[in-house]
């Protein structure tokens, strides 16, 4: 019978030897004891149903299936567990994935050593872990620069790419819609002809456009320019 | 210098002729050398007949003349000036031409004529004024309110008893020569007319072929060799028209060839790619789930270790192997990465970029900025995801190391049937054409990529002026 100070772990690995070695690592540790190990996705939900485990370490590339996929059933048949996901993938997108599928913890298989009893512990005590390197970019302080989340919410490609176009393009853009030659417009930014030929039709390439009646009409749509 | 001229105007002429379509030269040739004819005819023939009549006026006018100058003696010898007279006027009336005889005295006095009213005044001037030798024939041309009449003069008796003087009028041969002339110049018409029709039906002839050619040459221009000419004739056009077909017939074998050369050049860099792509996957994995697994567990068994150590130099001893593990799985992890990263196949293009981007802003410390729009959740299918991965790897990992660019700025646009891409820097920018100047195999790898799925992608760089990678490869990976 377990101590009911001591916090049960089942651990998900598809490597054996690892498997082993954080058998031995965990229990080892007083108030740590691994109930179960497994290396498949049937075994491991029979198990976490049956143990009822307080923390469920999960690996994300497993044989037969990707953990993400895996955890929230593991969660619907062992309700109360907190969920730590083990990877070597170091990448904001899988740890979105993971966190937003339920998870409570991320590490690091490089970090493994300094983290793992760390974040245990923390998730038990039921705060979340994330290994540092990606917490900084995950919680929004680096980022701000990607926002995969974003695009669909804006279906309006063409103001998207407009947007997409930085202050001083959008400015010389808006000139030629509305007239005014290259020459007049290298004048007004005191730049030689040549530098706002190339800007204009870089600019053109980007937003993807041919003409400037393309053009034309984009910023009209836009509602950047009256007719 | 006169020659410098002739040459010039001749040169200027031809140049303007040349200019002409063919068909208005052919019958500007043909009614050309039938006016030449027709017209030298018509001076020769004019001129000939001409002459004709002024002999015959000539020939009868003296004939009448003498043979009045024998007839009026045996009048003028018993002065039967009334049966000269009616002689006179007989001779007159039978022959049409004439318009008068008039005889005269030695003394030059008029004794008997054929003008009924009265003799006219001028003609008596003329004779008085304009003597002719008395002994001799003579002829002369008087103008006259009937026209040119032809006036012969005969002495009688050796001008002892006077001289007759015959009167013939030029009209009527005149006219004769004139309807002639008329007669040959409607002619002339005609057979112009004629010849043009008939140079019309040949132009038509001998520019069908040639037009048809000139339709078939451009069809093949644009690349359709089905075309074979039928042959009309077996003249020069008809040749021409044979070499033609011949040469159309080399052309689509030569193309043939080719597209086949191309397809089976495109199928094998496809496949090499595909391997290539597979390889560097399955690398990758096991990188990551062998090698990458390995050194964890090791790592957790130096865990292990460290607790068990019994003095301090073996746990500094493991702490540092520790330190070399994490350092050597994070390496493993990035050379796995840079192999292909497995995120592209998990997740697809929009994390694989991300990410690939995060890391090169961390090591790099350059502004780099990824739009993407319209993408959402779509996925194009694995062999596009991994091209436009490629593409923007390349273009990037360039804008990185040769372009000393502070901004890069990669925007791909999901559209309707395509995706488009740019890759921007504001570094020294380059000169393109360098591509098929060096053996370096970047930027010839990213067109290769862009072609193979039928895409496009195009540079525009210039030193000075940073570099756009612009490029679009079609959604359904339409591959011949
Ligand atoms: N964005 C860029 N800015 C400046 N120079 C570039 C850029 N991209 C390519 N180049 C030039 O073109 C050459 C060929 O590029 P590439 O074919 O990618 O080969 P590699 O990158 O291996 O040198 C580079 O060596 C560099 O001189
Ligand atoms: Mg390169």
């Amino acid at each position: 019978m377990t101590d009911p100070q001591t916090t049960t772990i089942l651990v998900v690995d598809d490597h054996p030897l690892l498997l082993s070695g954080l058998g031995m690592l965990l229990n080892a540790e007083a108030d740590l004891e691994v109930v179960g190990q497994t290396d498949r996705a049937a075994s491991a939900l029979e198990l976490a149903e049956k143990l009822q485990p307080d923390i469920i370490l999960l690996d994300i590339t497993l044989n037969d299936t990707s953990g993400i996929d895996l955890l929230p059933r593991l969660l619907e048949v062992s309700p109360q567990s907190r969920v730590i996901m083990l990877t070597m993938h170091e990448n904001q997108r899988y740890l979105q994935l993971a966190m937003h599928a339920g998870a409570r913890g991320f590490v690091l298989k490089k970090g493994l050593d300094a983290d793992l009893l760390y974040a245990v512990r923390t998730v038990h005590r039921g705060e979340v872990y994330v290994h540092p390197s990606m917490l900084l970019e995950f919680v929004g302080g680096d980022s701000g620069r990607t926002e995969p989340q974003e695009y669909q919410e804006s279906p309006d490609h063409r103001s998207q790419l407009w947007h997409s176009l930085s202050q001083r393009e959008q400015q010389v853009m808006l000139a030629v819609a509305q007239g005014h030659t290259s020459r007049e417009i290298a004048q007004r930014y005191f730049v030689s002809d040549k530098t706002v030929t190339t800007y204009r039709s870089r600019a053109m390439a980007k937003l993807g456009l041919a003409s400037k009646a393309e053009l034309v009409k984009l910023v009209m749509d836009l509602g950047l320019l009256n007719p | 210098m006169i020659r410098g001229w002739a040459t010039a105007i001749l040169n200027r002429l031809s140049a303007r002729l040349l200019g002409v379509p063919l068909r208005l030269k052919i019958m500007g040739m043909a009614s050309g050398i039938i006016i030449l004819f027709a017209s030298t005819s018509l001076y020769i023939i004019y001129g000939t007949l001409t002459r004709n009549m002024e002999d015959l006026l000539e020939k009868e006018g003296r004939s009448i003349a003498i043979e009045m100058a024998h007839e009026a003696p045996d009048y003028l010898l018993i002065n039967d000036l009334y049966g000269l007279t009616r002689t006179l006027k007989n001779t007159v009336r039978n022959r049409p031409d004439l318009s008068y005889v008039v005889i005269s005295d030695r003394a030059g006095q008029i004794v008997a004529h054929t003008f009924g009213a009265g003799f006219p005044s001028e003609l008596l001037r003329l004779y008085r004024n304009h003597s002719e030798p008395a002994t001799e024939t003579s002829l002369r041309r008087i103008i006259t309110n009937e026209g040119m009449i032809w006036e012969t003069g005969a002495p009688i008796l050796e001008g002892d008893e006077g001289r007759v003087r015959v009167g013939i009028r030029e009209t009527a041969f005149r006219q004769n020569i004139n309807n002639f002339l008329n007669y040959f110049i409607w002619n002339s018409l005609w057979v112009i007319l004629v010849g043009l029709l008939l140079s019309l039906y040949l132009t038509w002839l001998i520019t069908r072929p040639i037009k048809d050619l000139l339709q078939a040459t451009q069809a093949v221009n644009q690349g359709d060799y089905s075309i074979t000419l039928e042959q009309p004739a077996s003249d020069e056009v008809g040749s021409l028209t044979t070499a033609f077909n011949d040469m159309v017939k080399q052309l689509a074998q030569a193309e043939e060839n080719r597209r086949e050369k191309e397809r089976l050049r495109r199928d094998f860099l496809q496949k090499v790619i595909a391997s290539q792509e597979n390889e560097r996957k399955r690398i990758a994995r096991e990188l990551h789930d062998q090698t990458g697994q390995t050194l964890a567990s090791i790592m957790v068994e130096l865990k292990m270790l460290e607790r068990s150590a019994k003095d301090d130099e073996t746990s500094q001893r493991i702490a540092s192997l520790k330190q070399a593990v994490t350092k050597e799985i994070g390496s493993l992890h990035n050379l796995a990465v840079t192999l292909r990263p497995s995120i592209l196949d998990d997740m697809g293009l929009t994390p694989a970029l991300e990410m690939f981007v995060n890391d090169i802003r961390q090591h790099h410390g350059l502004e780099i900025r990824l739009t993407m729009v319209g993408f959402g959740e779509n996925r194009p299918d694995s062999a596009t995801e991994t091209c436009i991965y490629r593409i923007v790897q390349e273009a990037i990992l360039n804008a990185v190391r040769h372009a000393q660019a502070r901004e890069i700025k990669i925007l791909l646009e999901w559209q309707q049937s395509k995706i488009r891409g740019v890759v921007e820097d504001d570094g020294r920018g380059f000169d393109p054409e360098i591509i098929t100047s060096t053996n370096r195999l970047g930027l010839y790898g990213m067109m290769e990529r862009a072609q193979l799925l039928n895409g496009t992608l195009s540079i525009d760089s210039e030193p000075g002026q940073g570099t756009m990678v612009v490029f679009a490869v079609p959604l359904v990976a339409d591959q011949q």
